[in-house]
């Protein structure tokens, strides 16, 4: 299934695998068979607007949730709708990422050079899903983030996709409006 | 493959409900490449659509259909003793002039079904038709499927031209099947005769441990796929029923008052409906790609990105390209390198020199300035866009109910039973197509999503295939446990030392693959070509046109949306439109047949199926009942087609039996055609199928 890697690159590189709660899974589930409205597709394009909705959420409370636990695990790639874009979600996932290890626009002089470069050593692979386990945890935190965001708002209730995507708009409209 | 083949007649002896009834084409114009059946309901006009498609493609009758085909006519009633001859059914099929004919003889108890073909020059006991007929139909049940047609299976979800159906039609006119046949069966099963034959490397355990592991996995791929075949008969049956569903819910609408209410509101909801989904997968399609945030949010990033890493690359590069300076001892302007510029270089390339992982960082940071946020519309215009869509389709959804609620007494109550049925029918339709998926499978990001509910442990932690019979046997898609089994022939092969001959045969059938896809791609873009433009002379909604053939049948909108559903009048069209691209394609005319082409149709869909009909250019064959005449009144019509009843001998023309009801036979006149009204039986509301 996976494309062939050398021993090498097999040794260096980290496979690990998304993680994303089962209740978030159910809600996929349960639009995906709504009868007469669309779908969200594959489990992971829902995985990416919580995690979207996370990193957007974080500045207001600089609060992370504690990660989905073994047994949810979800793929190790970036599938669906979700690979055309994964090298602009890694890129939003990393700048929240280098920004809580206080690598902020400021810091990055040359000072700092090999600090972050460290810092995106440890979280960034060339391989996969392009992310080490630190930066898939990373997104997991974020998707969870996410995803109780949309229950507690009471989004996770709405049962249409239509609906659902103007609430979710919504939300994050309200996050930029307070920027 | 030069082919032009046409129906000449049909000839049904004891079986379904026909004695012995032939009918025959361009029997009231000989101009006219249309013939339209009438039939009153439950004669056997799905049976003959079914009959015909294995007939043609040479292939065994299932034990369903020999039970479906059972002679049950005047003798089912005790209208006469015994059968009064052997069962048969047979079509003359005029192949560049002469007539062969092609046939079925059942035996009496319908337990089986042999094959014969009278050629021209005698009677033959098989399947013995020219060679272009055969190159074209023979084994090619999947070509006869899509031009022997059941409409009312049509527009669910484009399933009937899907990837397997279309490259299989097309790897036989093609001329690759035998090459698909090679690389998928034979030579493997000349590899496992290898490996029986030879000397053993591996010990007697690893070799029964993983011919264990073998035999479950096929045993399992078997239990699949007879699972898969059992939820697609379940899934027709449903579709089946639900669309009688829905022509109970029409047929109850077009008679009350409000029909004309119904019609108009029905048709403004399909428009509401329409664009609420094309907007929501707009919006969806821009919530997947960050840029398109509000720039309050997103442009942080920008600015991040165009600071980050700014004066490091990669050590490798860094080394390789100041490094090439400093040797060359030439500066990038040509002047000659000074000892001061030397060791500036020098401190530059160490000052620049960057972990490995910049090569990443750089794709990142290019990628985010490159990208620009669409604006045309934005997430926020199309969030207000899809706001107000839902409120008019919700609108829109409460006038209707409003007008059942209108209708009061048993026919709201009727009309409230049917609407619940037809939801659950929904929901059972769509857990069947979930099952489907899961078994069939091949998109490898769906089933590693998936992958804990589907794959369970016959997918190892680290993604390997397992290799415990347990945990094959916990498996559900048929496509990872082909990938099982490959792993498992290698394993054995190496066991039996013939590793080397095991490769020879994966490049050979690699070569193979590769020439079967040049041949397919090449096919694929002239039929592509030839469907568009073909497609462009029916009146198609939305500007809806064929965007792949890649994936089995892909349609856009004018707005570059993905249509994954069709109506039944898009899918007739796309489906006339291909067939004609084929034929152009691979010079090949053959005979359409549609069975109830308009079942189940709103008014919207039939000024499609109209359209669709009107424009196809190659022998047409409809098989109707008697309500589906109004539908199409233009079509069905002299200048169209020609028309043929079948009635029985002594039923009159509002379907009144009479005392002996005699045998069916055959008029080919407008005025029985437009005259014949037999009753349209009541049939007993059901849940979940038939």
């Amino acid at each position: 299934m996976s494309k062939q890697k050398s021993s090498a690159t097999i040794k260096s590189e980290e496979a690990g695998d998304f993680r994303f709660c089962d209740a978030a899974k159910a809600y996929v589930k349960e639009i995906n068979s709504n009868q007469g409205t669309g779908k969200i597709g594959e489990q992971i394009n829902f995985y990416w607007l919580c995690a979207q909705l996370g990193m957007v959420a974080f500045d207001d409370d600089n609060s992370m949730p504690t990660p989905p636990s073994t047994g949810t695990e979800m793929t190790d790639e970036f599938v669906g709708k979700t690979r055309n874009h994964q090298v602009l979600m890694r890129s939003y996932l990393m700048y929240r990422y280098l920004c809580n290890l206080s690598f902020g626009i400021d810091d990055l002089d040359d000072d700092n050079a090999e600090s972050v470069e460290k810092s995106m050593d440890s979280f960034l692979q060339t391989t996969g899903a392009h992310l080490k386990n630190r930066g898939i945890k990373e997104m997991d935190t974020f998707a969870q983030k996410g995803w109780d965001l949309l229950e507690s708002e009471g989004i996770s209730y709405i049962k249409d996709l239509e609906t659902f995507l103007v609430q979710y708009v919504e939300l994050l409209e309200k996050y930029a409006s307070k920027k | 493959m030069a082919l032009q083949c046409k129906i000449k007649s049909i000839r049904w002896k004891w079986i379904i409900n026909f004695e012995d009834v032939k009918w025959e084409a361009n029997k009231n114009s000989s101009e006219l490449i249309s013939e339209t059946l009438l039939m009153r309901n439950g004669t056997g006009k799905t049976s003959t659509l079914l009959l015909l498609q294995h007939l043609f493609s040479n292939s065994d009758v299932p034990d369903s259909l020999l039970e479906r085909i059972k002679y049950t006519g005047l003798l089912g009633t005790k209208e006469i003793g015994k059968k009064g001859g052997d069962s048969e059914f047979s079509v003359d099929i005029d192949v560049k002039g002469k007539i062969w004919t092609l046939g079925y003889k059942f035996e009496d108890d319908f337990s089986s079904a042999s094959l014969f073909t009278q050629t021209p020059s005698g009677l033959v006991n098989e399947y013995d038709m020219p060679a272009q007929f055969s190159s074209a139909f023979d084994n090619n049940i999947e070509l006869t499927k899509l031009l022997f047609f059941d409409s009312q299976f049509a527009g669910s979800d484009g399933r009937r031209m899907n990837k397997d159906t279309i490259d299989g039609t097309m790897q036989v006119l093609g001329n690759v099947k035998i090459l698909h046949e090679a690389r998928s069966a034979l030579i493997p099963s000349f590899i496992e005769a290898q490996r029986k034959k030879s000397d053993k490397k591996g010990s007697a355990q690893e070799k029964k441990t993983a011919e264990t592991a073998l035999r479950r996995c096929k045993s399992t791929i078997r239990d699949l796929k007879i699972d898969l075949e059992k939820a697609k008969n379940e899934l027709q049956k449903k579709e089946s029923t639900i669309s009688d569903t829905k022509a109970e819910i029409s047929e109850i609408k077009k008679k009350s008052k409000l029909n004309a209410e119904f019609n108009k509101t029905e048709k403004q909801l399909k428009t509401a409906r329409d664009l609420v989904s094309s907007t929501s997968k707009e919006l969806l399609e821009l919530l997947m790609n960050p840029a398109n945030l509000n720039p309050k949010l997103w442009s942080p990033v920008r600015e991040y990105y165009s600071k980050l890493s700014k004066s490091r690359i990669p050590s490798a590069i860094a080394k390789e390209w100041l490094g090439s300076i400093l040797e060359e001892k030439k500066c990038i302007c040509e002047d000659s390198l000074c000892p001061k510029k030397e060791s500036l270089i020098q401190a530059k390339m160490e000052k620049s020199m960057g972990l490995g992982i910049l090569s990443e960082v750089y794709i990142m940071k290019d990628k985010v300035q490159v990208t620009q946020q669409e604006t045309d519309p934005s997430v926020s215009i199309l969030k207000t866009r899809l706001s107000e869509e839902i409120s008019q389709r919700d609108k829109l959804n409460s006038k209707l109910g409003r007008l059942v609620a209108a209708l009061g007494g048993k026919t709201q109550s009727s009309l409230e039973d049917l609407g619940g049925i037809k939801k659950e029918l929904e929901i059972e339709i769509s857990s069947l197509k979930d099952k489907i998926v899961m078994y069939s499978t091949k998109n490898d990001g769906q089933i590693k999503t998936n992958k804990k509910d589907w794959l369970k442990r016959s997918m190892s932690i680290d993604g390997k295939p397992a290799t415990k019979p347990e945990f094959i046997g916990e498996c559900q898609n048929i496509y990872w446990l082909e990938q099982i089994q490959k792993h498992l022939n290698k394993k054995l092969d190496a066991i039996a030392g013939i590793e080397d001959l095991s490769a020879a045969g994966d490049i050979i059938a690699e070569t193979f693959q590769a020439v079967e896809e040049a041949v397919l791609q090449s096919m694929r873009e002239a039929v592509l070509k030839q469907s568009s433009k073909n497609l462009t002379k029916f009146n198609m909604q939305n500007d809806l046109r064929i965007h792949s053939l890649n994936n089995g049948v892909t349609c856009i909108d004018s707005g570059g949306n993905t249509q994954a559903g069709f109506s039944t009048g898009e899918e007739l069209a796309i489906l006339f439109s291909f067939i004609s691209a084929l034929s152009k394609v691979t010079e090949l005319s053959v005979p359409m047949i549609v069975d109830n082409p308009t079942k189940g149709a709103d008014q919207s869909k039939l000024d499609g199926i109209e359209g669709s009909l009107s424009s196809f250019e190659h022998q047409l064959i409809l098989l109707i009942y008697a309500t589906e005449r109004n539908n199409l009144p233009n079509y069905f019509a002299p200048t169209h087609t020609n028309p043929t009843t079948f009635m029985r001998e002594n039923e009159s023309m509002d379907g009144t039996d009479g005392k002996v009801r005699g045998m069916f036979k055959t008029h080919y006149d407008w005025d029985t055609f437009d005259n014949y009204h037999p009753p349209v039986p009541k049939k007993p509301t059901k849940k979940g199928g038939n």
